[in-house]
């Protein structure tokens, strides 16, 4: 592995075994790897086996095959640990504990010191803006407040690698902007992130490389770029007989017939004037609509694929 | 985790165990031992007690809530107390003291009951077949609880002496409460015993008329008064409540038994010393006038052969009679010459008593023609009833059997009382099924039959007393007491 | 460090469970009610304060053990479910802390929260017994009811203030909850809190009647598997008979040793044990799925 990965992921797998002895592939033989610096988006349908590919990446469980390497050590090794965070999807802290005091206790775990704790601290809550609730018991704080307490302990040791698990779930736009322009600055500081979520315009928006799991399988990863189309066309036509079906069928990807209305999807720009052309007399053009794929669209096209 | 780490981890998890084995092997043996040491040692199987406990009660009765639950049973008892349910409170005391057989309260407590609480309606005297589990009871407590003077104590005085009138046996008993010290009623650690057992074992001594062995033990009380005194002044409390008071309670009574020597068998030895010790005493006001007469009298028989005023003898003209004045309504009545005031003209003791008006001979009503106090005895049982001597402490009597006592106060020279055995609420205790019956009427010359001043007429034994009929020298050997029996039919009572 | 602040903030947290301050809060109530009993008995031949002194300690050791007890297996049922329930040991164990770490941490938490509800109400009962004591010295019992009646001289009693043996009573009681508590604790890797709240239970009994086991070890005529087997269940399970000395506390005048010593050579059978069990639970929260 060189040095600029930051995770390795090779030939991974989590088997759990039922009661009645029946076995569940949660992750299926995936294999990837995360560039130092690189803001990487790992996404997938409920279930699919983020959270256990996340979990195995951090130690807290043991894949049944296979092995991960994060930051040039094994996967769970507790030195990789001094150069990682973890924010959970919806984090929960000790109710009974102020903000300063939860912060001052994962503080602790890093083994700081008492002086430097309290520095430490006072600086997380000013980053992540809670400065003045910092005294208030977390049981107080709303579900944004708490997101940003996950957020500061993430920051604590200052990490090469940090995991993100949903951490736009359940905020307010603001909020979500100001995480997006964190996980950002990250990047621009060198951080890795490792951001799994189901907000896909967050992943779009501020990944670099994706990878989409999907019932415990790899099936896509790569750039945007890679992934999504570069662009195509829907022309949309009125009164379409049979002969002109026939004509401009072979060229569109794809075609949606809708009562009178058929859409034709056309990838190349070319493609589209022939059907235009090929129309012309024969049926009313409606529309014709330049589009470019999103990742939800891939997404979505993912899991039906997969659901069949 | 490393392998080896957790190699380790297996080895260290072997080598705590054994240790953890080692220490209850060796610990084993004292824990038994501690166990055994707060077993009840005088308590019947305890399968049969066991029976008797309540289910919930059971297994805490085999773990460390036995102090618990003996004390929410005790409570349960006081609240049977309260109530007036009486029989309820018999089988707490037995699971309670084989619960906890350190509870002397217990012990104390239930063998009073047994003895004082089961009382007829009609006459208010107490079910007398329940002494002999009393007493067994006592004595368990004592197997229990052998070093200290509480149960030896209580055994002798409100069982031996004042419900069997057993005085040679509560002597006994308080003899060995003089053995031993008491505990501390919170810490449990080593007291002195209290010093008024001391003092009652001479007045013991004094009642048999061992009045040498009552003088040696005011002696002893002396000497222990002293020392306490000087041992409370050095760290108050560790001699008890032992000060200036208790030497004067023991100066007073080996003054007054030194005196009473003198005065009833002429013992002018005796006299002078209880004179000496008497003088050395400044207050009250009534002691010194007293103490001052006394010197008198005492200066006058000086050097005359005096034998004390006992000597002259006093016909007690006994008379006892019985009736039957309903179906098992008893009346007995007769009369007994004790004492007619003029008995006492020209007694040396009445140059004391009759100024010493802090003396309890004084407090007896003085008449003008007698000086009331004593008090008859009488005992109807069956014929062959005999107060068992049991061997562990049971509560199930022979509601077959009937035995009652009681006394009558003389009064005027004549006595009389109605015994009412027949009400029907107290056919239980008086179920009289037997053929045959024994009905004893006596006088006895020991307190409290006699007072003190009735005492200093006749004599500690009786020596001064003459009857006719009914003087009785073999019931008791060494006292003179006065006695008739009468054997009676089932029908002369039903 | 990490060990320590896991175990301050397990602490926080434990104090804070309602259930918790309810059995303490009760305990507590009731001990200092128990004054009262002994107050309302007449059915007494003596003055009674050895009696008195015998009701409110049997009652406050035996209401400490019953709530310490309650309060050990609702401790144990609870603290390591409770991080995984609320998804805490995630951000935990995602930081440089080992597993054993955390495993010691919790166990050092439980064992400091023990104290802390031991030393509450072992206080009040202390105070409840010596305020018993001082009303004692300075007021004194007056005669009961059969006292009166036979007039009987009994029961001049001589009171001290302070009984140490009922210091030994408290620490006994606390290294039982100790080792309840460590056991209840290492089942919760293994089972569900209610499974485990009558395993704890179940082996609570077994433990208490540890006599019995050992008679049944010995039994004449069972099989040599029989004996055995309850030979081991016998060591491999905590005696806390041997720690329920009450009895012998409230009668020290039967005790036949030193209760120092005793207390000692227990008290390092019961720190071993915890530390056994603490060895077992780190072994298995080492390869436990988080």
């Amino acid at each position: 592995m060189s040095v600029a990965e930051a995770i390795v992921v090779d030939g991974l797998c989590k088997e759990y075994k039922g009661r009645l002895g029946d076995r569940v592939m949660a992750v299926n033989n995936i294999s990837f790897s995360v560039q130092e610096g690189e803001i990487f988006g790992f996404i997938g349908p409920n279930g699919a086996g983020k959270t256990t590919t996340i979990k195995m990446l951090l130690g807290l469980l043991f894949p049944t095959a296979g092995k991960a390497m994060v930051l040039g050590q094994p996967a769970g090794d507790i030195e990789a640990k001094e150069r990682i965070s973890y924010l959970p999807e919806s984090p929960y802290f000790y109710e009974h504990m102020t903000g300063a005091e939860c912060l001052d206790f994962y503080c602790q775990l890093f083994r700081m010191g008492s002086a430097a704790r309290k520095t430490k601290v006072a600086e997380l809550l000013e980053r992540v803006g809670l400065s003045k609730d910092g005294k208030r018991a977390l049981r107080q704080y709303s579900k944004g407040m708490l997101q940003r307490v996950g957020i500061a302990q993430a920051l604590i040791n200052d990490p090469d690698l940090l995991f993100f698990d949903e951490p736009t779930s359940g905020l307010d736009p603001i909020a979500h902007k100001d995480i997006q322009d964190l996980i950002l600055s990250l990047r621009q500081q060198g951080k890795t992130v490792f951001l799994s979520s189901h907000q896909l315009s967050d992943v779009e928006h501020v990944c670099n490389r994706v990878a989409i799991i999907n019932r415990g399988e790899l099936v896509k990863i790569g750039t945007m770029d890679e992934l999504l189309h570069a662009g195509r066309t829907i022309v949309t036509l009125s009164n379409v007989g049979d002969e002109l079906m026939a004509e401009i069928k072979p060229l569109a990807s794809h075609v949606a017939v809708d009562a009178d209305l058929t859409r034709f999807y056309v990838e190349a720009d070319e493609d589209v004037h022939k059907a235009i052309e090929a129309a012309r007399g024969k049926a009313t053009l409606v529309s014709v609509v330049p589009q470019r794929q999103t990742l939800e669209d891939l997404f979505v096209e993912i899991v039906r694929e997969g659901r069949k | 985790m490393q392998e080896r780490n957790r190699k380790l981890l297996y080895v260290l998890l072997v080598v705590l165990f054994l240790c953890s084995i080692a220490i209850q092997s060796s610990l084993n043996p004292t824990y038994m031992k501690m166990l055994k040491a707060g077993e009840n040692k005088g308590a019947s199987k305890s399968g049969d007690i066991m029976a008797q406990l309540p289910g919930q009660f059971i297994f805490a009765s085999f773990t460390g809530f036995r102090q618990v639950i003996a004390g929410a049973l005790w409570i349960r008892a006081d609240d049977f107390f309260h109530r007036g349910q009486y029989q309820a409170i018999v089988p707490i005391v037995r699971i309670v003291t084989w619960l906890d057989p350190h509870n002397i309260d217990v012990f104390t407590t239930g063998a009073w009951h047994l003895d004082y609480n089961f009382v007829d309606e009609a006459n208010s005297l107490s079910d007398k077949r329940y002494i002999p589990a009393a007493i067994a009871l006592m004595k368990e407590g004592i197997a229990n609880n052998p070093t200290i003077w509480d149960l030896y104590f209580e055994l002798g005085w409100t069982h031996y002496s004042r419900k069997l009138l057993d005085d040679a046996k509560a002597t006994e008993y308080i003899a060995k409460a003089c053995k031993y010290g008491s505990l501390d009623a919170n810490t449990g650690q080593k007291q002195p015993r209290p010093e008024f057992v001391d003092r009652m074992l001479a007045h013991s001594y004094e009642k048999l008329g061992r009045l040498d062995d009552a003088i040696k033990q005011w002696r002893i009380c002396r000497v222990s008064t002293v020392r306490g005194i000087a041992m409370n002044k050095k760290k108050p409390g560790s001699a008890g409540t032992t000060d200036t008071s208790s030497l004067e309670i023991c100066d007073r009574n080996m003054a007054l038994l030194l005196l009473r020597m003198g005065w009833r068998y002429g013992r002018m030895d005796c006299y002078e010393e209880g004179l000496k010790i008497a003088e050395s005493m400044k207050t009250p006001r009534d002691w010194v006038e007293a103490t001052q007469s006394a010197r008198k009298d005492f200066e006058s028989r000086k050097g005359t052969n005096w034998g004390g005023d006992t000597a002259r003898p006093i016909d007690t003209k006994f008379e006892v009679s019985w009736m039957r004045a309903a179906p098992q309504v008893l009346l007995i009545r007769g009369k007994a010459n004790l004492v007619p005031a003029s008995e006492y003209k020209g007694l040396a003791s009445e140059s004391f008593t009759h100024w010493f008006a802090q003396n309890e001979a004084a407090q007896g009503p003085i008449h003008k023609a007698w000086r009331d106090g004593c008090r008859v005895y009488w005992r109807l049982q069956d014929y062959d009833y005999k107060t068992e001597e049991l061997e562990s402490f049971s509560w199930k009597i022979d509601t077959s059997k009937t035995a009652a006592w009681g006394d009558i106060y003389v009064s005027g020279g004549s006595f009389s009382t109605n015994i009412n055995m027949g009400d029907a609420r107290d056919r239980e205790m008086y179920p009289f099924t037997a053929d045959k019956y024994k009905l004893t009427i006596w006088m006895s010359p020991v307190e409290p039959g006699m007072p003190d001043y009735v005492q200093d007429r006749v004599g500690w034994k009786g020596e001064a007393i003459t009857d006719k009929n009914y003087l009785d020298l073999t019931t008791r050997p060494g006292f003179r007491m006065l006695k008739r029996e009468f054997i009676l039919k089932r029908s002369d009572i039903i | 460090m990490i060990i320590w602040a896991i175990a301050k903030t397990t602490v926080g947290d434990a104090l804070r469970k309602k259930v918790l301050q309810v059995f303490l809060v009760v305990a507590i109530a009731l001990i200092v009610l128990s004054l009262s009993f002994s107050q309302t008995l007449e059915f007494s031949s003596r003055n009674g304060i050895s009696a008195d002194f015998m009701l409110l300690k049997s009652f406050g050791l035996g209401m400490m053990a019953l709530a310490g007890i309650f309060i050990s297996l609702i401790l144990g049922v609870s603290l390591i479910p409770a991080e995984f329930e609320r998804r805490t040991i995630y951000t935990i164990l995602a930081k440089p802390v080992k597993r054993y770490e955390f495993v010691c941490g919790k166990f050092l938490g439980a064992l400091m929260t023990l104290g802390i509800t031991t030393g509450l109400m072992g206080v009040t009962f202390i105070l409840t017994i010596v305020a018993k004591a001082i009303a004692a010295q300075h007021l004194g019992a007056g005669p009961t009811v059969a006292a009166l009646q036979t007039q009987s001289t009994t029961g001049a009693e001589s009171v001290a203030i302070f009984d140490w043996n009922m210091v030994w009573g408290v620490v006994m009681n606390y290294l039982q909850f100790m080792m309840l508590s460590s056991v209840v604790l290492l089942f919760s890797l293994i089972f569900t809190p209610t499974v485990n709240f009558f395993m704890g239970a179940a082996v609570y009994m077994v433990g208490f009647m540890s006599s019995i086991v050992q008679s049944l070890g010995n039994a004449e005529g069972a099989s040599a598997f029989l004996k055995g087997l309850f030979t081991a269940v016998y060591y491999v399970l905590p005696q806390f008979d041997r720690f329920n000395v009450s009895n012998q506390l409230l009668h020290p005048e039967t005790q036949i040793t030193n209760m120092g010593f005793y207390t000692l050579w227990w008290g390092a059978y019961g720190l071993i044990y915890v530390l056994i069990t603490l060895v077992v639970a780190i072994l298995i929260f080492e390869r436990k799925e988080v």
